[in-house]
């Protein structure tokens, strides 16, 4: 066991000294105040066109259920709006502002956006490169000739690939805060929102709606989030043991991520791409009350979809590891 | 009138057949068998790449694996430390199937597969004490390879800094990182200047005296020759021969290279002499590096014991001599004598 934390730190010493957090870090130290200033904007310009925050969401309110009688808009569209406006309805009526500017807010907004696609291309960065860089880089050699089982040595990895999953998230989490609060103040931790919306065909079902305090409802998403980007993590994981080359490894990642993003926009008639694991990737829908992106799909099939597929992941990189012959 | 011996066009790939105060002498062997390959094969997507390969390596012993390229040498070598899954057949290292028990058997392995590749973004010291983490060694330790190597002055530069030599040395120190008794190094030589070549030669001899056994893979014959006790020889995946490196050498026909002030005088002369085969035909076996030192030289096959006679009889005749050389037969002299002569591979 105490060898297996050396293993475990030594991977994380790699993986450290090659920069590859510094350069996330550095990312989101560039990203987040560009969507601070966007956010600071949008602020800016409905303080000015509205008196207070009532009037504002009785306008939303108003322009999506006119956008519903136009034919023009496509059903799955319909459903999203209808439940957008029944849920702006459940705060008004509990005289609750859900758009109040400050940096817990934004950094659940935030993090709401970058489950999809940001999140992944940040975790790809390490889960990526984490086996096939020694491949490529042919230091591999020198590690399974070392008298250790190459399970531990890849477990070693798995291990440090979670830690450094968990570490980005974190740190995506306290850079929005940080920088957000600069702008809109670090307040708004116990601010109520309303969790639990239900959709019934076309009627929103509040009967399970009650109110957490934002700062919980971040933790909640953050656990989502972190599932959803360690299934990427450890799909990736699988390709970097697969394919030796680091670039052909983050092309096919990331042509699997981005074509989930898009197929969730699209395909809500073919039902059976609900087993795709990319299309599962947005748990935060389910935290929001949102319609899935196909219908049938719930948080419990998504993470049930997610966890298989990371599981199968596992089972193949190990069994692909341990048997492989290291040729050239 | 030999020539000299150290020109440097010889001293870089070939030895003189004479014995060489620099060559491994006989030294005495114990009985113990660090590493055992039994019956070892290779087949990649239906082609026998490697065919029933055996040897055994003593202790203290310096092992020379003989081939040409892309005879087996690394397959078998990446065999040998678990890179690569044998079809069948076994390696046992200090009595530990390397395949089984790869955690017990590794741990008497050092080793150096093709370039010695570390990870560049990190310190030589930095990469040595990752790996001294994997098989529990000491800060001690590493200090005490770095010296051993002599990379203590830039143990703490970046590796992609250091120049081919040195990277090769930082693999060393990293495969004697856990004291093993086995030390395997695929083709160590390439891409070392001459002075490398000869600090290392020295270097391994060194190991071996303190009891290390080294296994050492070479496609040239002299290199093998100044190297190792023993050896095996590859070819097209099978060991065609295991003998003494000595004993290897003595069948392998050596030739002489004869250059006089009179080329054609010089080649009647021999040509009638009935102790020498003028060999014109051989001419393609030898290194050419010997025969551009020698331009317009006369390659024969004579006993090195008629050649001062025959020198004699030059002189007698008025045909004078510049040189006479003996040379080492090359890998492929020695397999043509080896396969053409019809025997048997003792290894198999």
């Amino acid at each position: 066991m105490p060898r297996d934390l050396e293993l475990i730190r030594n991977e994380t010493v790699k993986v450290w000294k090659k920069k590859r957090f510094a350069v996330i870090l550095l990312i989101l130290l560039v990203l987040v105040p560009i969507f601070v200033y966007a956010q600071m904007k949008i602020a800016q310009s409905s303080q000015d066109k509205f008196a207070d925050w009532r009037a504002e969401l009785r306008q939303r309110i108003t322009d999506n259920t006119n956008a519903l009688s136009s034919d023009r808009i496509p059903e799955e569209w319909k459903k999203w709006r209808i439940a957008l406006v029944q849920q702006l309805q459940y705060y008004l009526d509990r005289d609750v502002n859900p758009n109040t500017p400050n940096a817990v807010r934004f950094t659940n907004t935030f993090l709401q956006n970058a489950v999809g696609l940001f999140i992944p291309l940040m975790v790809l960065a390490v889960a990526s490169d984490i086996v096939s860089s020694e491949r490529a880089g042919g230091t591999i050699k020198m590690l399974l000739t070392r008298p250790v089982r190459r399970w531990r040595i890849l477990a070693s990895k798995l291990v440090t690939l979670t830690l450094y999953v968990s570490l980005i998230l974190v740190s995506t989490a306290a850079v929005s805060y940080l920088v957000a609060g600069l702008v809109f103040g670090y307040g708004g931790w116990a601010e109520p929102v309303f969790v639990g919306f239900k959709l019934q065909g076309t009627d929103l079902d509040t009967s399970a709606v009650h109110a957490v305090p934002q700062g919980v409802y971040m933790l909640m998403q953050l656990g989502l989030v972190w599932f959803s980007a360690m299934t990427v993590a450890v799909i990736a994981f699988m390709v970097s043991v697969l394919v030796r080359s680091t670039a052909a490894s983050l092309v096919t990642m990331m042509a699997a991520v981005i074509s989930g993003s898009i197929l969730a926009n699209m395909a809500s008639s073919w039902h059976s791409a609900k087993y795709l694991f990319n299309v599962n990737l947005d748990l935060s829908v389910y935290l929001q009350g949102s319609p899935p992106p196909i219908e049938g799909m719930t948080l419990a099939f998504s993470l049930l979809v997610l966890g298989v597929w990371a599981l199968a992941a596992i089972v193949v990189s190990f069994a692909a590891f341990t048997r492989q012959d290291i040729l050239a | 009138m030999l020539t000299d011996a150290n020109s440097k066009a010889q001293a870089r790939s070939h030895a003189p057949a004479i014995p060489d105060p620099a060559a491994p002498a006989g030294q005495p062997l114990s009985d113990e068998t660090v590493l055992s390959v039994e019956r070892l094969c290779k087949t990649i997507r239906g082609r026998r790449i490697i065919d029933d390969i055996s040897f055994d390596v003593r202790a203290g012993e310096v092992y020379g694996f003989l081939g040409p390229n892309g005879s087996g040498k690394t397959t078998t070598i990446r065999m040998l430390v678990d890179l690569v899954k044998p079809t069948s057949g076994r390696v046992l290292v200090c009595g530990e199937d390397v395949h089984r028990h790869p955690d017990r058997a590794l741990r008497h392995v050092g080793c150096i597969v093709e370039n010695p590749e570390m990870y560049g973004y990190m310190t030589g010291w930095e990469n040595l004490d990752l790996f001294a983490r994997m098989q529990e060694v000491g800060e001690s330790r590493i200090e005490e390879v770095a010296r051993i190597v002599r990379l203590d002055e830039r143990i703490h530069d970046k590796v992609k800094t250091y120049s081919l030599g040195m990277r090769q040395r930082l693999g060393i120190a990293q495969a004697l990182l856990g004291a093993p008794k086995l030390l395997i190094l695929d083709e160590p030589t390439n891409g070392l200047d001459p002075k490398g070549i000869k600090e290392l030669r020295a270097f391994i001899r060194e190991l071996a005296a303190q009891g290390m056994s080294v296994f050492v893979s070479s496609h040239l014959l002299s290199e093998i020759q100044l190297l190792c006790d023993r050896v095996a020889i590859i070819d097209g995946g099978k060991v065609i021969a295991t003998s003494d490196v000595g004993e290897m050498l003595a069948q392998a026909e050596a030739h002489t290279l004869w250059l006089f002030e009179d080329p054609a005088a010089g080649r009647g002369l021999l040509s009638s002499d009935a102790r020498v085969v003028v060999a014109d035909g051989d001419r393609e076996f030898l290194d050419e590096s010997v025969l551009l030192a020698l331009p317009g030289a006369i390659p024969t096959r004579v006993r090195q014991d008629d050649i001062p006679d025959v020198v004699a009889r030059c002189a007698q005749a008025g045909v004078r001599v510049v040189a006479v050389q003996r040379v080492v037969p090359t890998l492929e002299s020695l397999f043509l004598t080896l396969t053409g002569g019809g025997r048997d591979a003792e290894g198999s």
